[in-house]
């Protein structure tokens, strides 16, 4: 039941990260666009490898590659990567204090952004590198509200023993 | 300390080396063949109800905004838009005399019949922010006949073309793409050149268009046809700036597109039929 409980969250929280990575917004807030898919990924790596672990990074990545055109693979191969360094580190990831959470997060979503522009290089979809670490900037100030949101999701699920149906 | 964590982190290990060349295999197999575009149309209709959702709250908005509009309001613009139709169709008078013309000096000149385009509105459903890949979606697919290489337009100029179709939404390619390149031709010189995506909305580049090349700055740039892709004669941009260095052989030209690239809400999708076309530049001698 619990379990059942989890993948919905899991689910329900990824199609509406996977949604707001494709809302329209202004052009001039085009390069800042945060990587919500992403970070949403690496919050459930970190906190709860035991139910979101690299599989679930690569799938994301999937989803991202067939909304944002790219070639199938793409953003999988780099989400992978991403996931796989945040299942590594979420044993030390919470012994940190909110600071340092904040800079391994922010770093780990500069690995993700780093071999995206790697990758998308080596596929010939080269871009101008200024304009792909804006984004960064957008992460860096959506993480604390999205951190929060899932925890006190999260808390919830977890509080309640799974007595209703 | 190594084996320690190395235990914790074997399976994740096993995995990420998994889907890593399960991605590299993705990769490798969607550039080098078709082999995966049944999978990839499959996944884009799944995608549908997604986009539909991200898409709500500007419909929405759209919906409430037109319900509230006062009546004055509405008549007005209808008064307007009626104003405009009328001048639309006594400019469409002259070009339906302009056109009997063309065909009839066309038959002169033994050259095939230009086939008249017909167009299918749709809208915006949403854009990608990945910097340098412009792509959009629109709201009509192949359900509403339209086909993958089909031009788009808004009301100032040629967008891109239709990259892939699924059944109620299409991916369409801008000119502006860092990997989109548009053949045109200067109309005032009759020069032929390739205007290329830099991954910006306000700037096209000319390619390969020699530093004694007959342009000026303020020339129009149009579809020139070749190719077979984009219908001919459709504005694409103005040139805006010609920079003549000494050591390039190419002088460095810079359109602007016509076409609101960024703000662009409603788009025409051109059916062409361009087989006409493309007989018609064969040598017949």
């Amino acid at each position: 039941m619990t379990r059942w409980k989890y993948a919905l969250t899991l689910f329900l929280s990824l199609t509406a990260a996977l949604t707001l990575a494709v809302v329209p917004v202004p052009v001039w807030l085009h390069d800042y666009a945060p990587d919500w898919a992403v970070m949403t990924v690496v919050w459930w790596n970190l906190h709860r490898p035991n139910k979101a672990s690299v599989g679930v990074g690569w799938l994301t990545g999937l989803a991202l590659d067939i909304l944002r055109f790219t070639t199938l693979g793409l953003h999988a191969f780099a989400t992978t990567a991403t996931s796989y360094f945040a299942v590594r580190i979420n044993l030390q990831f919470r012994m940190f204090a909110v600071v340092q959470k904040i800079l391994i997060v922010l770093l780990l979503l500069a690995i993700y952004r780093i071999i995206l522009f790697w990758i998308s290089g080596l596929a010939g979809n080269a871009v101008s590198s200024p304009a792909h670490w804006k984004p960064l900037l957008a992460d860096l100030l959506v993480w604390p509200w999205l951190n929060a949101l899932m925890h006190e999701i999260l808390r919830r699920i977890e509080a309640k023993p799974a007595t209703e149906n | 300390m190594k084996s320690a964590l190395f235990s914790e982190g074997s399976a994740p290990l096993f995995r990420l080396i998994f889907f890593s060349l399960l991605s590299v295999a993705l990769i490798f197999l969607d550039q080098r063949s078709h082999a995966l575009d049944s999978a990839r149309e499959l996944l884009g209709n799944l995608s549908y109800p997604l986009l539909r959702v991200a898409d709500a709250p500007s419909s929405l908005t759209r919906n409430l905004r037109e319900f509230w509009q006062s009546h004055e309001q509405l008549s007005q613009d209808n008064r307007r838009l009626r104003d405009e139709n009328h001048v639309l169709h006594a400019q469409l008078l002259q070009l339906r005399s302009l056109r009997a013309e063309n065909q009839k000096l066309r038959e002169l000149l033994k050259s095939s019949q230009r086939i008249a385009n017909r167009f299918i509105a749709s809208r915006l459903l949403a854009v990608t922010m990945t910097p340098g890949l412009h792509r959009i979606i629109i709201d009509k697919g192949a359900h509403d006949g339209v086909e993958p290489d089909m031009s788009i337009l808004d009301d100032h100029g040629v967008m891109g073309h239709i990259s892939r179709v699924y059944a109620y939404h299409a991916e369409a390619i801008l000119i502006s793409d860092a990997n989109h390149a548009i053949p045109v031709s200067v109309q005032r010189s009759g020069i032929r050149s390739i205007a290329a995506g830099l991954g910006r909305t306000d700037q096209l580049k000319l390619l390969y268009l020699p530093v004694n090349a007959d342009i000026r700055v303020g020339d129009e740039v149009v579809t020139s046809g070749l190719g077979g892709k984009f219908p001919p004669d459709y504005p694409v941009g103005v040139i805006r700036e010609i920079a003549r260095s000494p050591d390039s052989p190419f002088a460095d030209i810079r359109v602007e597109p016509y076409a609101r690239l960024d703000t662009s809400k409603e788009i025409l999708i051109v059916t062409a039929d361009l087989e006409a076309h493309t007989t018609e530049s064969g040598p017949d001698q």
